[in-house]
């Protein structure tokens, strides 16, 4: 219930948790729609599905939807805490967003799903249940960082005359990229940060080399037929991690994708993942 | 016959005219005297002086091996130092065509677009209108 249970914090946790959540939602750009009202804890309208690139080169939203979210207007239930009875959570945001919708005054009807936000460890299985039982999406603490590196990502790339924009490459898969160029080298440099979002499935090699056939198709199309070299220093985040194979042959998938005028770079190369220890992109960042 | 007689004092000159020699060495004194009172009254006028900056010049730029295409040509031009400073459509074909380059406009400011909206150029607006520059290494 809102202003009680951000799950079973005390309130001035429960109230520091959700206003931590809020800003990254907010970040993540989702316009408010409105805060602890209707029984809800948030209402927002999600990012767009894709993002036109207008003539100034200046696009107004920079991220799509997450693709793990309801496409559409959008409730959220944040719970923070220890002992959480997922599916009741579940089948209550349901109710609400059942009574918001039948209410036809109401100005935040016709939400399309909710979301619950935890700052819990959830196992996949548990989340597909949910999704699958409910309707209800489940973001839990590697969910949420996964969506933070996104932020971080962005703020990191911003510079004045730098763009960066978020594509998507397929069901599953989206890409943050910027282009810079570099005259004295007489090279581009585009980066990449791919977000694989699918938190019920691991990323595996071939999904990993068929995506990456995508990427090096896509950036063909944005240099095309420009002769200069164009280096690409990738990051590939997966939600819910990868598997061994894709692990022991990251770096050769990579030179597979090498051209003669398109070539990724390997020092640049990481593969982050936030099923275990979701903190770790950060520290490497750190490190490196 | 006319005759003519020109006196020069600093920046002024008055010009004598008449049809002897008698009659011209009859207003020199005139003359004269308009020439001091001419002189006096500049004094004291403030002259202004303003001082012109000299404009730069600017080396057209010079690419090479060939562009292979329209898109190369833009990327290129702008990849050296007369691409540092925002340039528009126009400078950018008449500097293609100082390099023997030429494509219609419509192709380059298709080409510009494309460039921009793939983050390779940025578009910016100038008080000569848009132009474009190479986005910043990242």
């Amino acid at each position: 219930m809102p202003g009680k249970v951000s799950g079973d914090l005390p309130p001035r946790k429960g109230d520091i948790f959700q206003k931590k959540i809020v800003e990254l939602i907010s970040d993540l750009e989702y316009r408010e729609l409105c805060r602890r009202r209707f029984g809800l804890d948030f209402v927002a309208e999600p990012p767009p599905e894709k993002i036109d690139m207008p003539k100034s080169g200046i696009p107004d939203k920079v991220f799509l939807r997450p693709l793990f979210s309801p496409k559409g207007k959008t409730a959220f239930e944040f719970k923070a805490g220890t002992k959480l009875q997922l599916g009741k959570i579940a089948e209550e945001v349901n109710e609400r967003i059942s009574e918001i919708n039948a209410d036809e005054r109401n100005p935040v009807k016709d939400i399309a799903g909710g979301v619950i936000v935890t700052d819990l460890k959830v196992s996949p299985r548990e989340i597909d249940r949910i999704l699958e039982k409910y309707g209800v999406y489940l973001w839990d603490i590697s969910t949420l960082c996964f969506l933070t590196s996104k932020v971080f990502t962005r703020k990191k790339w911003t510079k004045s005359r730098v763009v960066v924009l978020e594509e998507r490459l397929d069901e599953w898969t989206t890409i943050l990229r910027c282009t810079g160029t570099y005259p004295r080298s007489n090279c581009l440099k585009i980066n990449i940060a791919m977000y694989y979002q699918n938190p019920l499935k691991q990323l595996e090699l071939k999904r990993s080399e068929d995506v990456l056939v995508l990427l090096t198709q896509r950036i063909q199309e944005i240099v095309k037929e420009i002769t200069l070299t164009t280096y690409v220093g990738l990051e590939i985040h997966s939600i819910s991690g990868s598997t061994e194979e894709l692990d022991e042959n990251f770096h050769k998938v990579l030179e597979k994708q090498n051209q003669k005028l398109i070539i990724y770079v390997k020092e640049e190369a990481l593969l982050s993942c936030y099923d275990i220890a979701p903190w770790h992109y950060f520290l490497s960042i750190i490190k490196r | 016959m006319e005759l003519e007689l020109k006196i020069r004092k600093g920046d002024i000159s008055i010009t004598i005219r008449g049809s002897s020699k008698e009659e011209i060495l009859q207003k020199i004194d005139d003359a004269l005297a308009l020439l001091e009172g001419a002189m006096e009254k500049l004094k004291v006028k403030k002259i202004e002086t303003i001082t012109i900056p000299a404009v730069p010049i600017v080396e057209a730029p010079h690419i090479s091996p060939p562009p292979a295409s329209c898109r190369d040509a833009i990327v290129k031009l702008l990849s050296t130092d007369w691409g540092k400073t925002p340039r528009t459509l126009s400078e950018i074909i008449e500097a293609m065509k100082i390099n023997g380059i030429y494509f219609e406009k419509a192709r380059v400011a298709g080409d510009l677009l494309a460039l921009t909206r793939g983050g390779i150029t940025r578009r910016l607006k100038t008080e000569a209108g848009f132009a474009y520059i190479l986005a910043q290494p990242v």
